[in-house]
């Protein structure tokens, strides 16, 4: 097996790397792993080089060979920025916004890799993800209707449903 | 300056910096873009932020953009980037935003000290701004969309900026950076990526972007360094109380080189400084605070020091450095 980083040398060395609850597991060469002992992080590989060696590492190892070969046989091709799936799987980084969307079956994996989830739980654009921060507040509304209900508070439940029910006119 | 400012927890916490990176829906990322493209970019920023003044980086030299990289204002890789780029700021430089830099958008605020709340609510301003006229890249599962997936979700960078002598003398780094690297936090040097951590000054951020919160992130990162100022705080105290006269002597004899030299280096005066300052929060030093410190320490980087007096020889840099620490500490 080859090394995942340098992709040239015989991989001898297995490292397992665990980041908030998430384990990594990276086979490497000694030369490589020499490198990754460097905590301090000043002199190592930045966290962008990481991802693309935790991507291609990901889809040039064998086991993905398969999916890898099928994809590649009906490939795709971004209309905004003109990137290819062969270019994707080259470099690992999306060349627009519109990118993710076309090639986000290959993103799952390495981005639960890196950061631990596949979910966006922060900021939402005020104004183009105005319907999407509709839906986001009615679901949490909705748990709370949820809540309500078997602790059987009817009256906050009923002014939760209102409230529910006036946001979804509102769509 | 904003960043010659005392700010809470001032004696160890330099300063706090938020960066949010945003791209345009429907314009390529940087590494795709034509000069079409890097036109409309920063013509579309240039016209949601009218009251923000626009520095054209195609019209400075490279000292130029050096010596805002110096003071943290642009990134580093600004200054090597071969695309039409610039930045928008306001008139104490705390807020900024990047164009074209990796993202097409990358809003920076800065606060003194320990403040990431502060510079959240204003980073998250500029965005709502630009928001209002901008189109973004927004994805429902991934959140704000980059250029490099590894900072998509909340797109956000929240990093501190830390004096940590003790800790580091103490050899204690090594094992705060393993234990934080497991809490999704990373520390680097002064100047980020790939930097060395001279003067004992680090930077420590969250590495994580996507699913958690931005509020969550600040919240985390805040409490651990709480944590980290507290223990460089005993353990000076206890290094100080230790071999009080040997401490002292060590410190007074910086501040002398520091005060009385000609010629100074600028690796030699940010281990001198990083002395001084914490003689200043050990109460060693009295005449001199902290704010100075600041003051004497951004104005003598190279690339500021070259810019501001027209330097052209290393040498020249060495002496004027020596001169202006002289004439400011010693007054």
């Amino acid at each position: 097996m080859l090394c995942q980083k340098c992709n040239a040398r015989e991989a001898n060395t297995h490292i397992t790397q665990v980041i908030n609850g998430v384990k990594t597991e990276m086979y490497l060469c000694r030369e490589c792993a020499n490198e990754n002992q460097d905590f301090w992080g000043f002199a190592g590989k930045s966290f962008d080089k990481e991802f693309e060696n935790l991507f291609s590492g990901f889809w040039n190892s064998p086991q993905f060979a398969k999916s890898k070969a099928q994809t590649l046989s009906s490939p795709k091709i971004c209309d905004i920025c003109g990137a290819t799936t062969s270019e994707f799987l080259r470099s690992g980084k999306p060349g627009c916004s519109n990118c993710y969307n076309i090639f986000s079956d290959f993103l799952l994996r390495p981005l639960k890799q890196i950061h631990g989830s596949c979910q966006h739980n922060g900021k939402i654009p005020s104004r183009t993800g105005k319907d999407l921060k509709k839906a986001d507040e009615i679901q949490k509304l909705q748990a709370q209707l949820n809540k309500a209900v078997a602790e059987q508070n009817f009256e906050e439940a009923v002014l939760l449903r209102d409230k529910i029910r006036d946001l979804r006119e509102q769509q | 300056m904003w960043y010659t400012k005392f700010g809470p927890s001032g004696d160890v916490v330099l300063s706090s910096r938020i960066r949010l990176a945003r791209n345009i829906a429907d314009i390529p990322f940087v590494s795709r873009m034509n000069k079409e493209h890097e036109s409309q970019v920063i013509n579309r920023c240039k016209a949601a932020m009218p009251e923000m003044t626009y520095i054209d980086f195609s019209s400075m030299t490279k000292t130029e953009i050096l010596a805002l990289s110096e003071s943290h204002l642009v990134s580093p890789e600004m200054v090597e980037n071969k695309r039409q780029c610039g930045i928008l700021t306001n008139s104490d430089c705390s807020e900024c935003i990047m164009l074209n830099e990796e993202d097409h958008i990358r809003i920076q605020t800065m606060a003194p000290g320990l403040n990431l709340e502060l510079c959240l609510t204003n980073a998250n301003r500029l965005d709502d701004r630009l928001e209002s006229t901008v189109d973004y890249g927004y994805h429902k599962d991934f959140g704000y969309l980059t250029a490099c997936p590894t900072n998509v979700g909340t797109g956000m960078r929240a990093s501190v900026m830390v004096h940590l002598p003790a800790l580091t003398k103490l050899g204690k780094m090594e094992s705060i950076i393993r234990s934080l690297s497991k809490l999704g936090i990373t520390v680097r040097g002064f100047y980020g990526e790939g930097s060395k951590a001279f003067g004992d000054i680090y930077q420590i951020s969250n590495q994580i972007t996507l699913g958690v919160s931005e509020e969550d992130t600040i919240d985390k990162l805040t409490q651990v360094i709480g944590d980290i100022i507290e223990k460089e705080r005993s353990l000076g105290q206890k290094l100080y109380s230790h071999d009080k006269f040997t401490f002292e002597d060590k410190i007074m004899r910086s501040y002398g080189i520091l005060t009385n030299a000609r010629i100074l280096t600028s690796g030699e005066t940010v281990n001198l400084i990083s002395e001084v300052r914490w003689g200043i929060n050990l109460g060693i030093i009295k005449d001199i605070d902290l704010e100075t410190m600041s003051e004497v320490f951004y104005d003598v980087l190279p690339a500021t020091i070259t810019k501001n007096h027209n330097l052209t020889t290393a040498l020249e840099r060495d002496l004027k450095r020596a001169e202006l620490i002289g004439e400011k500490l010693n007054s």
